[in-house]
Formats: structure tokens, sequence, C-alpha cells
């Protein structure tokens, strides 16, 4: 009677699938100290991906195993070099069994509630990408990582195990010019800081665990991770501008659900940050532990138009031993760090326009990150987005002031495979 | 004076029974077939899996083309739902995929996921109307809307295309949340498919048209496997083809949670 032919035959040859895309992004208020005046993006980049299913061994067949491939290449005419990325992604996953999923290898792994804001999401980041204006994917870098999955309708369990530590990717005064504190003042080329990671060995495995379920529409989630600060917030030696990155325990907790009447989607995260080496903040050299919160809300209005808030704190734990431990010309961080964040979202000519700006506020030091964007899908394929990242604030050690003179416009064409 | 209260009252009776013919025409038959109607449309069998294919055709003659794979199962007839939704094309949402869990008398429950950078994102948007993947359905169009949240009247039989049809106007309770004034249902008398669906604005304008092409009978059940939306006002249509149903699948409510986004199920979603 119907003459469908069977779904999906496990025959097939893998497809490959990925974009080609061309970047570029102009400084706007150029303060001429990084490696390049004028511009901090002009890129070409062709990525690929290709998933493969090794259906020629029946045991890899019976645990439904993929294999994914990922990855970039890349044409950054800022360090006027070809980059081969390596692999972006490249992971086995399979189910050995019904309430188990297991995924080894390089992959990109991401939790929380936070937009842009993350406490318990201790994985690697690139932030030299998200202030560049390349795509939010960037944002997060792949960890070399083996994850196990329990699942089950009451609760589930993520285990993740990082034998290879990667660090997040901060601004270093090549490319981004940022306030290095060991000279006191915004620096480009001329920081000299050097970051030491910790060596790959078992002991230095970093461990995170999450274990989540949903109960009535609300999500809630335990949240633990041992391993290290994914940026360099210690120094090894203060005057030859070694830093590394000390150990780090983090302990936190979230839920998000519906909100009553008024409807939309209210999250509340927090975590303690037990930063190992600091001895209650006696020591200098490291950064103090921290409780962190966030407070978020998102609603959506008429007319595809998005809202969301979030307020974020950061409370230095042992503030006293830290004032006591300064030394005279040490820069005193403020007890409570406050930031406040906006995103708008409209979509507009039937989803295929879509316009937004994210926002970054902090009333503690009177600075601010706007992300502006506009995108536009012209077809399937093809796809334009023209952006900002501009910075304000005149407190040149400002978490986001410290980049004004990084402020930037820029534009991206791509066509999807 | 003591006169004019029985006539005030005779009045008022009057006044009464012309307005709830006005605002309460929920008629049985209307009700009734209407909630046939919704069985058979969004609820046939305990579960499902489809592949569907749209087409999205706007003024200028361009076309943009999404495919999915659906999974559905109903925790009862009439009631909440659970929907899986992944996307295989175009190339750059290819991976993402869209878990819904839809109850009657509140908001649903969504999620997306974002493969490229693992991330399983709350959706906020509590707007049905918003439209469904860039096409000219709306994600009630998709997932339907409450039966008590309309009145419905059975206001006539008609034949299209030689079927012989039940025609229900259907009316929400609050239009201006609605977003539409009513909707006019052509409704198959042997199925109980919806074959035609006019969509009128909060002005009374006709606005938007709905249109069964093809109902084939898959597993002993009549499914509508191609029809399409038309946009009059925009000038677009989108025209959405059943590639293929299953019914009854053994797809488990307890299946739809997270590890669904993060692992799409490769027996049903393939690739």
């Amino acid at each position: 009677m119907c003459a469908f032919t069977a779904s999906a035959t496990a025959a097939e040859a893998p497809k490959l699938h990925g974009f080609v895309e061309a970047d570029m992004g102009l400084k706007v208020n150029d303060d001429k100290l990084a490696s390049k005046n004028g511009y901090n993006m002009a890129e070409q980049r062709l990525e690929f991906k290709l998933r493969y299913f090794p259906d020629e061994l029946a045991i890899l067949k019976k645990w439904s195993t993929e294999i994914f491939f990922k990855t970039d290449l890349l044409m950054d005419e800022y360090t006027e070099q070809p980059k081969w990325w390596g692999p972006r992604e490249l992971y086995i996953a399979f189910t050995p069994f019904s309430f188990a999923d297991v995924k080894i290898g390089e992959q990109i792994l991401t939790w929380g509630t936070g937009d842009y804001i993350f406490i318990n999401d201790q994985f690697p980041k690139d932030y030299v990408s998200f202030i560049i204006g390349r795509d939010d994917e960037y944002l997060k870098l792949p960890s070399y990582a083996g994850r196990l999955t329990l699942s089950s309708s009451l609760a589930s369990l993520d285990l993740v195990a990082i034998p290879a530590f990667t660090p997040n990717n901060v601004p270093n005064g090549r490319r981004i010019s940022f306030f290095d504190p060991l000279l006191n003042r915004i620096v480009g080329t001329q920081s000299n800081r050097y970051f030491v990671e910790p060596p790959m060995k078992i002991n230095n495995t970093e461990v995170a665990a999450r274990l989540y379920g949903t109960m009535n529409s609300y999500e809630w989630v335990l949240y633990y991770n041992h391993g290290y600060y994914k940026s360099p917030v210690g120094y090894k030696n203060q005057q030859t501008g070694l830093l590394y990155y000390p150990e780090l325990d983090v302990y936190g907790a979230s839920i998000q659900g519906p909100v009553p009447v008024a409807g939309g989607i209210a999250n509340f995260e927090t975590g303690l940050l037990n930063s190992k080496e600091d001895d209650y903040a006696k020591n200098r050299l490291v950064q103090d532990s921290t409780a962190q919160y966030l407070v978020g809300y998102k609603r959506g209005f008429k007319n595809d138009f998005e809202v969301g808030l979030q307020y974020y704190i950061i409370q230095m734990l042992h503030y006293t031993a830290y004032k006591n431990s300064l030394l005279a010309g040490d820069i005193q961080d403020d007890k409570v760090y406050q930031q406040l964040t906006l995103r708008l979202t409209k979509l507009f000519a039937n989803q295929t326009v879509n316009a937004s700006v994210f926002v970054f506020y902090s009333p503690i030091d009177h600075d601010t990150y706007l992300r502006p964007s506009l995108s536009w899908k012209a077809t399937d394929a093809w796809s334009l987005v023209i952006g900002g990242n501009i910075f304000l604030g005149n407190q040149d050690n400002a978490d986001w002031g410290q980049y004004k003179g990084d402020s930037n416009i820029y534009s991206r064409l791509r066509y999807s495979y | 004076m003591k006169r004019i209260f029985p006539i005030l009252v005779f009045l008022l009776f009057l006044i009464g029974c012309w307005a709830s013919n006005v605002y309460a025409e929920d008629t049985q038959s209307g009700k009734t077939a209407m909630s046939e109607m919704l069985l058979a449309y969004y609820y046939p069998q305990t579960d499902a899996k489809s592949e569907i294919s749209m087409r999205i055709v706007n003024r200028q003659g361009q076309i943009r083309q999404r495919r999915l794979t659906m999974l559905r199962i109903n925790e009862a007839p009439g009631g909440d739902q659970s929907y899986y939704i992944y996307f295989h094309e175009p190339a750059d949402v290819k991976g993402m995929s869209f878990l819904v869990l839809k109850h009657l008398g509140r908001d649903d429950d969504r999620w997306m996921y974002l493969p490229a950078i693992d991330l399983v994102k709350r959706i906020a948007t509590s707007d049905k109307r918003t439209s469904f993947a860039g096409s000219d359905f709306t994600y009630e169009d998709v997932s339907g809307r409450a039966l008590l949240e309309d009145t419905h009247e059975l206001i006539g039989e008609e034949g299209l295309n030689a079927q012989p049809c039940l025609v229900i106007k259907s009316t929400p309770k609050r239009p201006d949340e609605a977003g539409f004034s009513y909707r006019k249902f052509w409704i198959d008398k042997a199925t109980h498919l919806p074959l035609k669906v006019e969509h009128y604005d909060l002005k009374g304008k006709l606005y938007k048209v709905y249109e069964t092409q093809e109902i084939k009978t898959l597993q002993d059940t009549p499914t509508i496997t191609k029809a399409v939306m038309k946009d009059l006002e925009g000038e677009r249509y989108t025209e959405i083809t059943m590639k293929e149903v299953s019914y009854n699948v053994g797809i488990t409510s307890d299946i739809f949670q997270e590890r669904l986004l993060r692992r799409p199920p490769r027996q049903w979603i393939g690739d």
C-alpha cells in the first residue's frame, strides 16, 4: 500500500558537511598596542564535519556507535599564516547499556544555566575569539575527555574525566590589548607574561560531574568540578612574569523553570569556587576563593521578540585576609563584584533576519560591553552577519573597560553545505 | 413602577438569550466534531515517527527547504504529549533538535540543542503563534490548540472535493490572546481529518488558508501526507510532505529527556 523505502539505510556513505566563510573585523577605537593596527580579524575558514557509523563490527552496531570528526582549515591573515586547526572535535560515542552513553575523545562540553556567564561550566573557553567577533561557537574550546552519562527517569548523572589540560585562550596583548597588572597599565605586545600549564599526569586528571533531573517543568542540577582554573590567575614568579593555573574545586547547584503567572523562564545558579592553593587568601599570588550567584529571567513576546536579563555576583570569601596579604602597589579588588546583562532578540522577515544585542554592565566598575549583531539568512546556504564588540569604561583595570582599545565591528559571509 | 420589574427581568432574559447565542455558541455537535478532529489529526495511535519535508516559497518564488524527523507520544488521548524534532536540513541547522513537552492548560516545556557548542537551551517563548522553523505554520498549527480554548459551532455541511464535510466555526474565548477572530474548519466526515482551515484575523479578514492535499491510510490510520498553508497577505506558502509515517514504533515517554537531544536515537533518526 505504501511505497516508502526503508529509512536511512546504514550502508549509505557518510556525507560531508560544513561551511566556508570570510570574516573581517575592523577596530573602531584602535589603541595601536596590539601587533597589527586597524583590524583584529581577517580570516577565511573552511569547516568539514563527518559522521561515520562503524556498523561493520556487530558489537559497535549493537552499541549504535558513531565516530564524529570536525575540523577547520583557517587562513588567518592577522597572524599571516595558514593554520590547520587540527580536529575541533574527534570522538567516538556509543551506548553499551540502555542506560549508559559513553563519549571519548576531543569534544565540546557545556553545562550550566548562564547566558555567556559560566559558574559551574569550567570547560575551556576562547575569549579572544569572543572579543574579535568570531561565531559564538568558537567561544567554546574542545576538551580531551571521556564522558559517561547514566540516565534514569528520576535523575541522570554525567561523569567527565579530562586527562589533558586545556586552558582558556585569554587576551595576551598580541591581538587584544588588555590590562596587565604586572605593568599596571593597558598593554599590547609589550606584555611579557608566560603561562605554565599543569603537566599531563594521572594525578592531574580533571574531573567534572553533574547530577540532574526535571520535576514538574523545573530542572535541578548539582555540579562538581575538580581541577584547575582555566585562566592563569596565579603567579609562580611575579618578577619574571610567570603565571600558572592554580588548583580549583567547584561545588554548585542550579534550578531553572517557568515563572507562574508572568510566564517566561527563570534560573538560579550558584557555585563555591574553592581556590585550594590560596590558603584562605593568605597567599597574595593566587586568586581568592569566591562564592558566585547568578539569577536570570527570559521571556518571549509576540512576533519573535525575546528579552533576557541576568544578575551576577562574585563574592570574595576571605576578604580581610586578602586585604592584609596585599603589598603596597597591589591593586585591591572589591569584595563583591556585580554584573548585569541584557539580551534583546528580534526576528524579522519570517525568521530570516535576526537583530540582537547583548549587554554586559558592571555597576561596580562602571564598564560596559555591547555585542550588537544583525544576521540575514539570504538563502538556506548563504548567510551574512554584521556585528560589533564595543567596550566602554574609564577604569583601565575593569573587566570590560580594559578592552576599550579593541572595540570592533565585524562582518561574516558564510556558505553552508 | 412595580410592574416594570417583571418586564425588566423579561428583557434581561431576552438579552441573556441573545448574548448567549452570540458569545457562547458552543454547540454539542460542533464540539464533538472538533474533538474528533483533534484526536484524528494530532493524536492518532499512541506514538508516531514522521519524516517531514517542508518547502517554504516566498513572494519572489524563492524556495527554502526543511527536512526533519518528528517523534511523538501521547500521555493520554487528547491530553499531554511529548514531541522530539530533529533537523536534517538545511545544512546550517543540521543536528539541531527540539524537545517539547506539551501540557494542556499551561505553557509547554521546550528545549533546544545546539550540537556545535553542546548546549541544551531552555526556550522561553510562550507565544505559540510564532512561526515553526520559519514556515507559514505556527507552533500552534503544528501541535494544536486545546479544545476548551475555543467555542465550536457546527454551521453546516458541505462537500469538498466530493468529500462530505462538517463545517465548524471555531471562535477563541480570548481572541486578543489568540491573535485571530475565528477559524473555519472543513472536517472530513469519514476520517475526521481537516481538509481545509480558514483563518480570519481580528478584523474578520481571511488571512491564512490550510489545505490537505493527500490522505493515505497507513497502518489502518488515515493520515495526512501532504498539505499546504497559504499566507494570503504575504503571498507565501509552505508545503508540508510526510515522506514516511510509522505508528507504534515503540517510543516510550521516559526517553523524552535531555539525553535524547545530546544523543539522537539512531534507530528512528537514521543518518
